[in-house]
């Protein structure tokens, strides 16, 4: 059980204590009254204050500022009340390691296990799984056949834009070998294979089997898993960053987070969907007043583009690899323009998804536009993923102070595919920039989009440190980040983006005592051991959350 | 819902679906304001991004429910709210259900995607998809690089063009456009319209356009078969005891060469009961219950000055088997 701040006095002892604050980097004791820092230094460092309970829990641990997540998603929360598919091991929000399955006999393997406990008449549905990662023959409705021929049999793939489902399922949508729907895949014989690729294809079955992940992502539970989740890596502070927030929602959100046990700071940001530019001000400014200590709202989410992986970025010349077309905007740019101008003028914050570089210069002309016809210091509005960035987009980020929050993980989870399929080698090696946006000033975060990428701030940090693909490329050595960076880019850096580096993201008096409790110490093991630190527990405004 | 009430077979016939797609500006909001409202007798469901943009009377509106506004005339005005496939399922799941379902698409989608779904889902059915065109303002739009890739994709997607403010363009501009985008879609009829012209069946299902004696024409029945159901466009029906090649009817009903627009029905094959669409471009087949007197039947409409409905006669012959 968690414990309760108090007005006492706790003086944790730590093996280490790296703070990210400059004037002391290091220390062995933190002292904390009322869920703040009181006091950083060595044993003594209470002393000043009238001294302090000595809690050696910790005596073992390295203590870091609490993780920020500065890009993820709440559907992270909702996954787990499905089957876990994927190749690699994962460990849910309890903590119960689920192995990966290296094939997709595996898979059927584990689906029929799995059935025996979900009631008869209800669909098998699993989530987490990727064929590129598998070998042997790519998963379809033969394998699901074996689980179940009575029972829909569904298996989300980890992009969310495949299903690979049996026959019943099939047979559920209608879907035969006379069907003519685009994304249907087949076998040579013509009969559908149970694959099922992007929403339209997926739709008649994931509605009968009432899959429904983003309302299950509004329910209690799915929340209390997020915080779960992110306590398991270190993380005390996470954006759910594009959230619908209805009434009842921002109601449940204010209720569950103010509970004693509830171990994450939750930013979701409202995302913009076509409306009048004053209605969604207004929404936005409403939003904001009901910000409370564990929930932070008032800032909103525009996206732009679609994604690399899925050919849908908006990409400047020479475009994709295999010459397929641009993407698509999500938002016209005229009104893309609009919408920007509105909300700087109201001085409402903005993290704006951003793919592709056609997509990120759009953004920063109606940025530059917004800010000269109203000037706002320190308006921290975010380019989020800008992946594709070159010099010339971070040294205009850098002259208005947009913030960049980076999409690292796509160096391990798509580096391979970016270089041979989508944009190729050149564009590849500088993707995801962190050396660049530092180099110009740019304040710097980087992010899982979990549940795109699983959450892991560690795991980020090492793919910007690193930078090593699974086929053994180091994409970009140039743009490799020290380590010290990198956990910069997890703290203070997403803490700056999400306008909270004054009570969040270092070790120092007066911030919020929000830690990351870790077995080891990430700035003495090899660079390449970043992702394998054991990671223990929070503490969150003073309470101790131990995994 | 439950599963089994979803299945094919089981449920209510599929909700046709017109998708209105065009670049801001080019009218969508007006058309849907005149779906909603004009007397056309039918439950009109449009389902919108934000009808706050939408300048309805007030006097029309009965209800107003989160994201539902309802009409006195039955129609209903729906926002897409977080997610677009959340609306289609309350659309669905809504009793009574819906005649039409009309989706207007942002000025920058590619209604292809959209029309897919309804392509996909057996409880509905692609009516059309329908790309507004600004005469006045497209040829600016296809000059800008950030744009002209998504103008194009929206023609090539649609099934029927329709040319708006052609008066603000003056004729020559005008001249222009059709010529451009004949280019861009050679295939796909266009309509100018200064919206009073357009019939209101052209873009829910004009297969059902009323005839205009009270019967269904078909090829025995002495009238003449490309006799006008407005000036745009003619129609053609069948029915009989028949049974059709599977595998020929999917060929014909995606033919190209016959000025087809849209073509609708139920046939025996050898291997059981189909249903067909035909929408514009795109087309789809796929088991069907019996109907209830055992007869097949087709209607297809297409362009007067297009469609070859003599043409389609001869090869609808040729597929009975």
């Amino acid at each position: 059980m968690p414990e309760t701040p108090t007005s006492e006095t706790v003086v944790y002892r730590a093996r280490k204590i790296v703070t990210m604050d400059p004037n002391r980097p290091e220390a062995t004791h933190v002292a904390v009254r009322e869920g703040r820092i009181l006091a950083v230094g060595g044993p003594d460092c209470a002393a000043p204050w009238g001294g302090g309970r000595l809690d050696e829990r910790f005596g073992d641990a390295v203590l870091l500022p609490g993780f920020v997540e500065g890009h993820g998603h709440m559907m992270t929360g909702a996954m787990w009340r499905y089957v876990y598919a994927g190749d690699q091991d994962r460990v849910d929000p309890d903590g119960n390691l689920h192995k990966g399955m290296p094939s997709a006999e595996a898979v059927v393997a584990r689906l029929k296990k799995a059935a025996a406990d979900i009631p008869q008449g209800e669909p098998i549905v699993a989530w987490g799984f990727d064929p590129i990662f598998l070998g042997g023959e790519r998963l379809n409705r033969r394998h699901l056949d074996e689980v179940s021929t009575d029972r829909p049999v569904a298996v989300v793939h980890s992009n969310f834009h495949l299903l690979t489902v049996n026959s019943k399922a099939l047979e559920m949508a209608g879907y035969s070998r006379d069907t003519n729907v685009e994304g249907v895949a087949r076998f040579a014989n013509g009969e559908p294979n149970g694959e099922l690729q992007e929403m339209a294809a997926m739709f008649p079955i994931l509605r009968r089997c009432r899959i429904d992940f983003r309302e299950l992502s509004r329910r209690e539970p799915a929340v209390r898993a997020y915080a779960k989740s992110a306590m398991r890596c270190g993380v005390t502070t996470a954006t759910d960053l594009a959230a619908m927030l209805e009434d009842e929602d921002v109601d449940g959100l204010l209720r569950i987070t103010a509970s004693d046990d509830f171990s994450l700071r939750i930013v979701p940001t409202l995302v913009f969907r076509d409306m009048a530019p004053t209605d969604f001000v207004a929404r936005a400014q409403a939003l904001g007043k009901r910000s409370s200590e564990m929930l932070r709202l008032g800032s909103v989410k525009i996206v732009t583009d679609g994604s690399i992986q899925g050919f849908t970025a908006r990409l400047k010349w020479p475009g994709h690899l295999g010459g397929q077309p641009n993407g698509i905007w999500n938002v016209p740019p005229a009104q893309l323009f609009e919408v920007i101008e509105a909300l700087n003028a109201a001085r409402v914050q903005m993290h704006i998804h951003t793919n592709g570089d056609e997509a990120s210069e759009v953004t920063l002309d109606a940025l530059e536009a917004a800010l000269c016809k109203s000037p706002w210091p320190n308006h921290r509005h975010t380019l989020q993923h800008v992946q594709m960035a070159g010099e010339d987009q971070f040294a205009r980020m850098a002259a208005m102070g947009v913030c960049a929050n980076l999409f690292a993980n796509h160096m391990w989870y798509f580096g391979d595919a970016h270089y041979e399929m989508s944009i190729g080698p050149d564009r590849a090696r500088r993707m995801d920039a962190c050396r660049s946006a530092l180099d110009h000033g740019v304040t710097l975060a980087i992010h899982s989009d979990t549940p795109v990428t699983p959450m892991g701030p560690l795991t980020v940090a090492w793919c910007a440190v690193n930078r090593i693909t699974p086929k053994g490329r180091v994409l970009g050595e140039a743009q490799r980040i020290t380590v010290a960076e990198a956990l910069h880019a997890i703290t203070l850096g997403p803490a700056k983006t999400l306008k909270m580096d004054a009570e969040i993201g270092s070790i120092e008096t007066g911030k919020k005592a929000d830690f990351a409790v870790l077995a080891d110490d990430p700035l003495s093991v090899a660079p390449y051991e970043l992702r394998n630190i054991e990671v223990l527990g929070t503490v969150s405004g003073g309470r101790v959350f131990m995994a | 819902m439950s599963a089994d009430a979803a299945n094919r077979g089981g449920g209510p016939a599929p909700l046709p679906v017109t998708v209105i797609s065009g670049y801001l500006g080019a009218g969508k909001t007006t058309l849907v304001n005149r779906l909603l409202t004009e007397a056309h007798g039918r439950r009109i469901t449009v389902l919108v991004n934000d009808f706050g943009e939408i300048p309805l009377d007030e006097s029309l509106i009965v209800n107003r429910d989160g994201d539902t506004l309802s009409l006195a005339n039955g129609c209903m005005c729906c926002s897409i709210g977080g997610d677009l496939f959340d609306a289609l399922d309350r659309i669905l799941e809504a009793r009574p259900r819906a005649e039409h379902l009309v989706i207007e698409t942002s000025g920058v989608a590619d209604p292809a995607k959209v029309a897919q779904i309804a392509m996909a889902e057996p409880e509905m059915a692609l009516a059309l998809t329908a790309t507004l065109v600004d005469a006045a303002n497209f040829e600016a739009g296809l000059a800008d690089p950030l744009l002209a890739d998504t103008l194009v994709r929206q023609v090539r997607a649609a099934g029927l063009v329709v040319i708006s403010k052609a008066d603000h363009a003056g004729a020559e501009a005008t001249a222009a456009l059709a010529e451009r985008l004949g280019a861009m879609a050679p295939a796909t009829p266009r309509v100018e319209a200064a919206f009073g012209a357009l019939p209101i069946e052209m873009l829910l299902d004009p297969a059902e356009a009323p005839a205009p004696a009270d019967h269904v024409c078909g090829p025995d029945c002495g009238h003449d078969p490309a006799h006008d159901h407005g000036s745009h466009y003619r129609s053609w029906s069948w029915s009989g005891p028949e049974a059709l090649d599977a595998a020929a009817a999917e060929a014909l009903v995606a033919a190209e060469d016959l000025g087809l627009y849209r073509l609708k029905g139920v046939a025996r094959t050898p291997a059981g009961w189909v249903e067909f669409h035909r929408a514009g471009r795109q087309s789809s087949v796929r088991p069907a219950e019996a109907p209830a007197d055992g007869l097949s039947r087709a209607v297809a409409i297409g362009f007067a000055a297009r469609f070859d409905a003599d043409a389609l006669e001869a090869r609808w012959r040729a597929l009975l088997v």
